[in-house]
C-alpha cells in the first residue's frame, strides 16, 4: 500500500516543538563547511540556518579527500531526546547553487538513535534548486526515536563536482503532532484483490492520538452506495491494520470504495479493485 | 587453556570453580585427542596426536600406518591485514586449538586407541583451516565398528562433526578413514556413559559454539537486533492446543521471522496457486509450535498432472546475519536458506516455515487441481488443502533481454585441484549451478581471463582452455551472449607502475604510454582468439567500480580508449547519472549500474541514439547488505525490470562465501546468496526464488505483448478487440507500478498484489489466445 511519505499539510491544528531554538551557531558542529543564522531567506519566522558547502575533492580529511561535509546538532541530555510523544520531524530546506541542477542525492539526513552505529539515514532526494521543499517525516519510520542524540545533515562530495558551491537554507526544524485525533490515510493493503478473498485488510494512518489511547474508526466497503462490509476499530497512533470481512456471499468483481472516518470528522476514501478469481 | 574456562576466568567470581573443573579434567580418562603437529596448540584436557604417533602393541594410541599422513596448521587468532583494502580485517575464521590444525591423509588409515572394555560414544571433528587447500575437495568415509559416515568438505574453514557408538572389547578401538580424495581429522573424543554430561557440556558445546558461531571473546562483542514488530498472537483453538501447534499461511514474499505471529485471517489456510506448463510456482506454510515438537515432517500430494516428486518442500532456515556486508558486532535472525530436510525438531514459540515449489510439467493439461499438504509431528497432524490451476499458456522468453549474474566459477578451482575427485567435484558443482541458474531464468555469467603481462617479445600467455571450458559449459546450458569478460588490466598496470592501483582505483597514478599500448595489445590478442574459436561476443570489463576522483576518471579514460582501440565494446560498472563519470561516456558501450537509473526515457533515448546499453546489477536484492527483500527481488526482476528500459539484470553474485559458508558472522564480510550442499548441489535462498518469480512475471508480460502484436496483425476482428482490451489492462498494470530506482521494501506492491497483477496479464493472454482460436 502507498501511504504518503511526506504528508500534505492538513487543516487540523498542529502542535510544534522547535528543535534548535537558539541563534548561536555554536549549537551546530560542522566539518568541511560553515553555518550561520541568516534572515536572507526564510519560510517560517525571521531566521534560517545557512549551511554553506564548497566542494573540495582535494582537501578535507587526509584519508578521504572526497569526503562528507556535514552539519550536526547534538541534542542535550533530557526530554528533547525523546520524540515518542511526537509524530513528525519537520523542516523546510531551500538550496541555492550555481550548478544547473542538483545531483540525484543532493544531501542526506542522519539521526543518531542513539549513536552512529544505530543511525537512521535518509537521502534527501526531494530537494530542488531554488525551491523551498517541506520535509515532514513520520516518526514511525524512524526506529528508536525515543532516544535521538544528534541531527546531522551531510553531502557526499562524490555526488558533486570539485569546486561546486551549495547553500542549504534550513528553516523551521521542529517536531510536530496533531492536536486532536486525525485520520491521515486509508488504503487497502492490496489495491487489487481476488474477488473470492474472504478478508480485506485495510491500513489506517492516525495522528493526534495520545500514547496509550485509541480513536474509534469506522471502515466500510462500498460499491454504488451499497455497503458490503463494515467494521469499527479502536486504533492507536500511527499505522494500524484492520480487516473487513464481507461475509459468506461472494463479491462481484469490480471497483469498490473503502471509506473510513473518525466520529465527527469527514470520511476519507480509497479504491479497491476486485478481480475474478482464477479458482472460481 | 580450555576456552570455556578462559572466558569464565575473565569474569569475577569464577576463579574457584575454574580450578575445581581443571582438577576434574586432569583426572579424566585421556580418550580425547587433538590432532596436529608437535608445536600447534592442544585443547585443554586433550592428548596431542601427530603423524609420528604410529600404533605399536604397547602404545595407548596411534595410527595404523604413517604412510600418506601430513599435518596442516594455520591458526587465526587475530585480525589479518588486507592489502587491497589497506586495513586489518577479521580473519576468515577464528581457530581454536582443535580447528587450527589437522592431520590429512591420502590413503586409508585408522586411528587406534586403547580403551577399557565397555560401551562408548565417539565424537570426531573433520576439516582444516589451511587456506592452501582451497581447491581440495575432501571426500572420505569414517568408520567405527560397523557404522560408516561419509564426509564431503569443499576446501578450508568448514568442519564436520560426527557421532558414533561403539562397543570395545579386548581389541583397541579403531576409527578408520577411507579417502576418495583425501581425509582430514582434527579431534576424536571417546567416552562412556559416566562421562557423557561432562563431555557434552564441558567439551562439545563450547567447542561447537566457538567453531560454528564465534569464540567467546568475539561473540561477546556482537549484539542481537530485534525482529520486526509483530502483532498479537491469536488465541489458539482447542484443536490447535491439543495438537500442539498452529498452522498459518502467509505469502512467501513476506518474511516470517522466528517470532512472527499469525494474523487471524491467516489461520488454517487454503493454499492457492496458478501457473503455466514449465513454470515453477511457489507457496509456503508456517507452523507455530505451542510446545516443543519432534519428528516434524511435511508431505505434499500429487496435484493433478504434477507428481509429488516434482514438488520440492524445503525448510526455511533462520540465519544470524549482519545488517550489512562488512558490518561487525550487530546481527539479527533472518529467514534465508531453503534447506532440504527429512524431519525436524521445532522449538515452542519459534516458527517453522516450509517453502513449497511446484514444477508444472511441460505437457501438463490445463485444469484446476486439488491436493493436500500434510504436516505431521510427534504431537499431531494437519492437512492443508492446495488448489493449483494450470493455465493453457506457453510462456515466451524475450530474446532482447538478458538475465545474467556474477559468478565465482568452480572451474577456476577445478584447474588447481590436486586430484581427480576434487576436479570432478568442481566440474559437478559448476554443472549443477548452471542448471540451477537456467531453472531460475538466468542464462549468462560474468567470466574472466587471466594472464601475465606481455613478455619481452610482446606475447601474452592466456589460459585459453579454462576459458573455453567455461564457455562450453555455458553453451551446453543454453547461455546467451554477449559475455562480460574481466581482463587483467591491473597486472599490466602493476608491470608499468610497480604497484597495484588499489580497490576502486583508490591509489591509481598516471601510467606511462606503454601501459595503454599493452592494454590494446592484450585485448587484440583476446579478440583474435575469440574470433578464431567462434566464441560469442565479449564485453571488455577492464576495471570494477572505478572511483569518482579525477585520477580514477583520467585513468579510466586511458584504459577504455585503449580497449576500444582494439575495436571492441566496453563494459563499465559505474552510475551513469554521476557527473564525474561523464568524461567516460564516449568510451562506454555498456553501463552497468546498481539502481534503475537513469529513468526509462533517458535510457531508451540514449540506447536509440548511440547504441549504448544499460545493464543493472541490483545488489540491494542480492544479500550483500540484506537477506530479506524477497518482494523487492521479485519486483526488480519482473514488473520493475519491464518498466525500467534496462536490457539486462546481472547482480553480484550467485554465491559469496567467506570462511564457513553457513556462518555469516565470521570473516571480513558476510556470506550471501545461494549455498551448497556437501556434494556441490545448490541450496537456494528465498531471494533467489524471488528472482524466479519476477522472471516469470516478466515472461507473462512479454508473452502478452507478443500476442497483442499477433492479434493486431491477424485481421480477425475478435482478436483485434481482445488486443485492445489487453492493451488497456496492460496499461493499468504499467500505471500501477510505483517506479523506483531500487525496489527493496518501501512502497512496493503487497505480496498478494503481485499475483493479482500477474493474473490480470494471464487473463488477457487467455482472452487473446481464445480470440485467435488457439
Amino acid at each position: 500500500m502507498a501511504l504518503p511519505a511526506v504528508l500534505p499539510a492538513g487543516e487540523a491544528a498542529m502542535e510544534k516543538l522547535p528543535l534548535v531554538d537558539s541563534r548561536d551557531p555554536k549549537v551546530w558542529s560542522t566539518a568541511e563547511s560553515t553555518v550561520q543564522p541568516t534572515p536572507a531567506r526564510t519560510k517560517i519566522g525571521d531566521t534560517s540556518w545557512l549551511w554553506h558547502v564548497q566542494v573540495d575533492h582535494l582537501a578535507g580529511e587526509p584519508k578521504y579527500p572526497i569526503g562528507w561535509p556535514r552539519l550536526a546538532h547534538s541534542i542535550p541530555a533530557g526530554p528533547r531526546r525523546d520524540w515518542s510523544d511526537w509524530e513528525f520531524l519537520h523542516l523546510w530546506i531551500y538550496v541555492d547553487t550555481p550548478r544547473d541542477a542538483l545531483p540525484r542525492e543532493p544531501a542526506g539526513l542522519g539521526l543518531h538513535t542513539p549513536d552512529r552505529a544505530g543511525a537512521f539515514n535518509r537521502p534527501l532526494t526531494e530537494l530542488r534548486k531554488g525551491e523551498w521543499v517541506e520535509l515532514k517525516l513520520p516518526l514511525t519510520q524512524i526506529p528508536r526515536h525515543h532516544d535521538v542524540r544528534q541531527i546531522q545533515f551531510h553531502i557526499a562530495e562524490s555526488n558533486y563536482r570539485h569546486g561546486d558551491i551549495v547553500d542549504f537554507y534550513i528553516n523551521d526544524l521542529a517536531l510536530l503532532r496533531y492536536a486532536t485525533p486525525t485520520l491521515l490515510g486509508v488504503a487497502a493493503e492490496s489495491a487489487v484483490m481476488f474477488a473470492d478473498a474472504r478478508q480485506i485488510p485495510i491500513m489506517l494512518q492516525l495522528a493526534g492520538v495520545k500514547p496509550a489511547q485509541h480513536a474509534v474508526v469506522e471502515c466500510e466497503l462500498r460499491r454504488v452506495g451499497k455497503v458490503f462490509a463494515r467494521t469499527g476499530a479502536h486504533a492507536p497512533r500511527g499505522n494500524f491494520r484492520v480487516v473487513l470481512a464481507p461475509g459468506s456471499a461472494a463479491l462481484a468483481p469490480g471497483d469498490y470504495e473503502i471509506k473510513a472516518r473518525i466520529a465527527g470528522a469527514p470520511a476519507i476514501t480509497a479504491k479497491l479493485r476486485l478481480v475474478e478469481s482464477p479458482w472460481k | 587453556m580450555c576456552p570455556t574456562l578462559w572466558s569464565r576466568l575473565r569474569r569475577p567470581g569464577y576463579v574457584t570453580g575454574c580450578v575445581l573443573l581443571l582438577a576434574v579434567v586432569a583426572t579424566a580418562a585421556p580418550l580425547r585427542f587433538d590432532f596436529g603437529t608437535n608445536d600447534s596448540q592442544v585443547w585443554t584436557g586433550f592428548t596431542r596426536a601427530t603423524p609420528a604417533n604410529v600404533w605399536a602393541s604397547d602404545a595407548a594410541f596411534g595410527w595404523r600406518s604413517a604412510a600418506g599422513l601430513s599435518a596442516k596448521v594455520r591458526a587465526y587468532t587475530a585480525p589479518v591485514h588486507d592489502a587491497r583494502r589497506g586495513s586489518d580485517q577479521p580473519p576468515p575464521m577464528w581457530t581454536n586449538p582443535i580447528t587450527e590444525d589437522a592431520i590429512v591423509g591420502t590413503a586409508e588409515n585408522a586411528f587406534l586407541l586403547r580403551a577399557p572394555p565397555g560401551e562408548y560414544q565417539l565424537y570426531v571433528v573433520c576439516g582444516t583451516s589451511d587456506p592452501s587447500m582451497r581447491s581440495q575437495f575432501f571426500d572420505f568415509t569414517v568408520q567405527v565398528g560397523g557404522e560408516q559416515q561419509r564426509v564431503q568438505i569443499d576446501g578450508p574453514y568448514q568442519f564436520r562433526t560426527l557421532r558414533f557408538r561403539a562397543k570395545v572389547g579386548n581389541e583397541p578401538l579403531a576409527v578408520t578413514f577411507s579417502p576418495r580424495s583425501k581425509w582430514a581429522v582434527n579431534a576424536i573424543v571417546a567416552w562412556t556413559g559416566a562421562d557423557a554430561k561432562e563431555v557434552e557440556t564441558g567439551i562439545i558445546t563450547p567447542f561447537e559454539e566457538w567453531t560454528f558461531r564465534l569464540p567467546p571473546v568475539e561473540w561477546a562483542k556482537w549484539q542481537l537486533e530485534a525482529e520486526p514488530p509483530t502483532g498479537p498472537t491469536p488465541t489458539p483453538s482447542a484443536a490447535d492446543q491439543k495438537r500442539g501447534f498452529v498452522v498459518y499461511g502467509r505469502h512467501y514474499l513476506e518474511c516470517v521471522y522466528p517470532h512472527s505471529r499469525p494474523r487471524e485471517e491467516e489461520l488454517n489456510p487454503e493454499l492457492k496457486l496458478f501457473a503455466s506448463p514449465g513454470e515453477h510456482a511457489t507457496t509456503a506454510v508456517t507452523v507455530l509450535p505451542l510446545v516443543d515438537i519432534a519428528g516434524a515432517k511435511v508431505a505434499v500430494s500429487a496435484l493433478g498432472p504434477v507428481p509429488a516428486k516434482e514438488i520440492d518442500v524445503r525448510h526455511v532456515r533462520f540465519m544470524r546475519a549482519r545488517p550489512n556486508y562488512t558490518t561487525l558486532y550487530r546481527y539479527r535472525w533472518v529467514p534465508d536458506v531453503l534447506e532440504r530436510f527429512e524431519q525436524l525438531e521445532l522449538k515452542a514459540g519459534e516458527n517453522g516455515r516450509f517453502w513449497i515449489t511446484i514444477r508444472v510439467p511441460d505437457d501438463a493439461p490445463a485444469g484446476n487441481y486439488r491436493g493436500t499438504v500434510t504436516f505431521t509431528c510427534s504431537t499431531g497432524t494437519a492437512s492443508i488443502p492446495v488448489q493449483l490451476r494450470i493455465l493453457p499458456i506457453r510462456l515466451r522468453d524475450d530474446p532482447e533481454k538478458i538475465f545474467g549474474i556474477y559468478y565465482r566459477h568452480p572451474y577456476d578451482q577445478m584447474g588447481a585441484a590436486p586430484d581427480e575427485v576434487s576436479k570432478e567435484y568442481f566440474r559437478r558443482k559448476a554443472d549443477r549451478e548452471h542448471a540451477d541458474m537456467v531453472a531460475h531464468g538466468t542464462r549468462n555469467v560474468v567470466l574472466s581471463v587471466s594472464a601475465r603481462p606481455a613478455d619481452a617479445t610482446g606475447k601474452f600467455s592466456f589460459n585459453w582452455e579454462l576459458l573455453a571450458a567455461k564457455l562450453e559449459l555455458g553453451k551446453k546450458h543454453g547461455f546467451v551472449a554477449p559475455v562480460v569478460l574481466g581482463v587483467p588490466t591491473e597486472s599490466i598496470y602493476e608491470k608499468h607502475v610497480g604497484e597495484r592501483p588499489g580497490s576502486h582505483l583508490r591509489g591509481v597514478k598516471p601510467p606511462p604510454p606503454a601501459f595503454a599500448a599493452e592494454v590494446t595489445a592484450m585485448v587484440r590478442a583476446i579478440e583474435a582468439e575469440r574470433v578464431r574459436r567462434g566464441w560469442p561476443e565479449f564485453l571488455y570489463y577492464p576495471i570494477d567500480e572505478p572511483g569518482t576522483d579525477a585520477a580514477s576518471i583520467s585513468f579510466m579514460v586511458t584504459v577504455l580508449k585503449a580497449c576500444k582501440a582494439a575495436g571492441i565494446r566496453t563494459y563499465v560498472t559505474a552510475d551513469p547519472t554521476r557527473e564525474q563519470f561523464q568524461p567516460l561516456r564516449p568510451h562506454i558501450d555498456v553501463w552497468s549500474t546498481q539502481p534503475f537509473a537513469p529513468e526509462r526515457e533517458v535510457v531508451l533515448a540514449d540506447s536509440k541514439a548511440r547504441g549504448v546499453e544499460y545493464w543493472c546489477y541490483p545488489n540491494h536484492v542480492n544479500g550483500e547488505n540484506d537477506h530479506t527483500p524477497v518482494a523487492g527481488a521479485r519486483m526488480t526482476y519482473g514488473f520493475g525490470f519491464w518498466r525500467s528500459g534496462f536490457r539486462t539484470l546481472i547482480p553480484w553474485i550467485y554465491q559469496s562465501s567467506t570462511g564457513n559458508p553457513f556462518n555469516y558472522l565470521d570473516g571480513a564480510s558476510m556470506d550471501f546468496f545461494n549455498r551448497s550442499e556437501p556434494d556441490g548441489t545448490p541450496v537456494p535462498v528465498a531471494m533467489w526464488e524471488g528472482y524466479r518469480a519476477g522472471y516469470n512475471d516478466y515472461r507473462y508480460v512479454y508473452t502478452l505483448e507478443q500476442l497483442i502484436a499477433e492479434a493486431k496483425r491477424s485481421g480477425k476482428p475478435a482478436a483485434q478487440e481482445a488486443a485492445k482490451a489487453a492493451e488497456q489492462e496492460l496499461r493499468n498494470v504499467w500505471n500501477a507500478i510505483r517506479v523506483q530506482p531500487k525496489y527493496k521494501y518501501d512502497d512496493l506492491w503487497s505480496p498478494e498484489e503481485f499475483d493479482v497483477y500477474r493474473w490480470l496479464v494471464a487473463r488477457q493472454i487467455l482472452a487473446i489466445q481464445s480470440a485467435l482460436g488457439r
